[in-house]
């Protein structure tokens, strides 16, 4: 192959690795400068050089361009697929999260339960207990990024013009309410169709208390994952300056502070509990004598959770981030929402 | 030595600019061009971040594609922005190496030469 300097190189071929950092880059970045990059990268191994630095490069680059997009077209299929990608990128972990621990709760922790109080806990149960324990960590989790994301959009109705555009902002601030009364009915459905054992015997003697903090996280995180949608499309949609949300982006940046400490502090305290005995069932549900089980348990929950929240809020905080820099063409995003109609 | 730097590497972006003021060129030429004249290596990543950054503010501008890549050339106004800041380095380069030199004569001069 003939080079532009007039040699005669091999013409080298881009490692796996180095593709896969260059595809993590925008497509709008793709468009523009992933040829040239392609090439550079060509060249670079040509010329025998290590590429292991030049890929870390790219894939730094890469989270730099999402963040701060310098260069970007001002088209309307740019912001769309900036939009996109930032829903994307704030919804799927999330969902894919609370699936897997819905569908471990169902199946392996209640049955172990039902087994009896006093059998001690299997290692695939306590598993399951930690994923379910760990949903309060995420209820809690949602519910910042609910407080941060709903009641910041929800707040400037009065700046959303009036059309098609106000009617769609609406609906979106309407969805986690809606979404919260859809789960209530869910849970409700199901524990009519499917009873299982006494929850007396169950939570210890508390069936009521238990039955609503249950259908309560539900709720909770339901309505703070709708609220991300909010953070992101409803800022698109209201006519909204870039100070108006700059204080919901302070407050995702802080939880993000906030929760990754937590899940440092608490991998550092709970680090012991996996190689504990089994645990008594009744110890686990808080109905035993036993204290140190207990609160070992809620710790080492609390570190797989944190971990997960943790990443949440970090998400929270760059979709907030991607909002505001949505905000440069309100009039681009005006236009979005007509051409998405 | 600890190993670390004292002082952090120059900014890319004023790399990217002094090399483009010896001409167009496109990114792996700029690339090498800059570690031979900085000793600095800079990554593709870095170099077209830079790139874009310097496009956006209309301090450089691409020229048409050659071979699948661009050269990128400098512009009126990045020429501009490159010699207010060679200017201001300058300026501390000369004070500094005026200073340091009065220093090393005295340095020189010994213990003794400063009591006298």
């Amino acid at each position: 192959m003939t080079w532009p300097d007039g040699s005669k190189r091999r013409a080298a071929r881009v490692p796996v690795l180095a593709r896969c950092a260059l595809g993590a880059y925008p497509g709008w970045w793709r468009e523009r400068y992933g040829q040239d990059q392609q090439r550079f990268l060509e060249e670079l191994a040509g010329d025998d050089r290590p590429l292991r630095r030049a890929v870390m490069d790219l894939a730094v680059g890469a989270v730099r361009a999402r963040l701060r997009p310098a260069g970007m077209p001002q088209t309307v299929g740019a912001w769309r697929d900036r939009a996109r990608a930032s829903i994307a990128w704030a919804t799927v972990p999330a969902i894919v999260g609370l699936l897997l621990v819905s569908a471990i709760e169902q199946h392996s922790f209640r049955s172990s339960m039902w087994a009896g109080p006093h059998v001690p806990l299997s290692t695939g149960g306590r598993v399951a207990a930690d994923a379910m324990m760990s949903f309060q960590w995420a209820s809690i989790a949602m519910l910042v990024l609910l407080l941060a994301g709903w009641g910041l959009v929800g707040s400037l109705t009065d700046r959303v013009p009036e059309g098609g555009a106000r009617r769609r902002w609406l609906l979106l601030v309407t969805a986690p309410l809606i979404a919260a009364v859809v789960e209530i009915g869910l849970s409700i459905l199901r524990a009519s169709l499917m009873p299982g054992p006494s929850a007396a015997a169950v939570h210890g003697g508390q069936p009521l208390a238990v039955s609503v903090l249950s259908i309560a996280w539900d709720v909770v995180a339901v309505a703070g994952l709708l609220s991300v949608f909010c953070v992101v499309l409803g800022a698109r949609s209201a006519d909204l300056r870039v100070s108006d949300l700059r204080g919901g982006v302070r407050l995702a940046q802080l939880t993000a502070i906030v929760m990754l400490i937590a899940a440092v502090a608490s991998i550092a305290w709970g680090i012991g509990v996996t190689h504990q005995a089994p645990i008594p069932r009744a110890d686990l549900i808080g109905s035993g004598p036993g204290i140190h089980p207990w609160t070992g348990i809620q710790t080492s929950i609390a570190a797989e959770w944190s971990v997960v929240s943790a990443g949440l809020a970090v998400v929270s905080a760059v979709t907030a981030r991607a909002a505001l820099v949505a905000r440069r063409s309100c009039r681009m995003a005006q236009e979005l929402l007509v051409l998405g109609a | 030595m600890n190993g670390r730097r004292l002082f952090p590497k120059p900014d890319p972006s004023l790399l990217v600019l002094s090399s483009l003021a010896g001409g167009p060129k496109h990114g792996y030429a700029l690339m090498k061009d800059v570690e031979a004249f900085a000793r600095v290596t800079l990554g593709p990543g870095t170099v077209f971040g830079c790139l874009a950054r310097l496009e956006e503010r209309g301090l450089v501008e691409a020229l048409e594609p050659e071979d699948r890549r661009h050269p990128y050339r400098l512009t009126a106004a990045g020429a501009t922005a490159l010699e207010q800041q060679l200017c201001e380095l300058e300026r501390v380069t000369s004070i500094g190496s005026k200073r340091l030199g009065a220093t090393r004569d005295h340095l020189s001069d010994g213990p003794a030469g400063a009591q006298a």
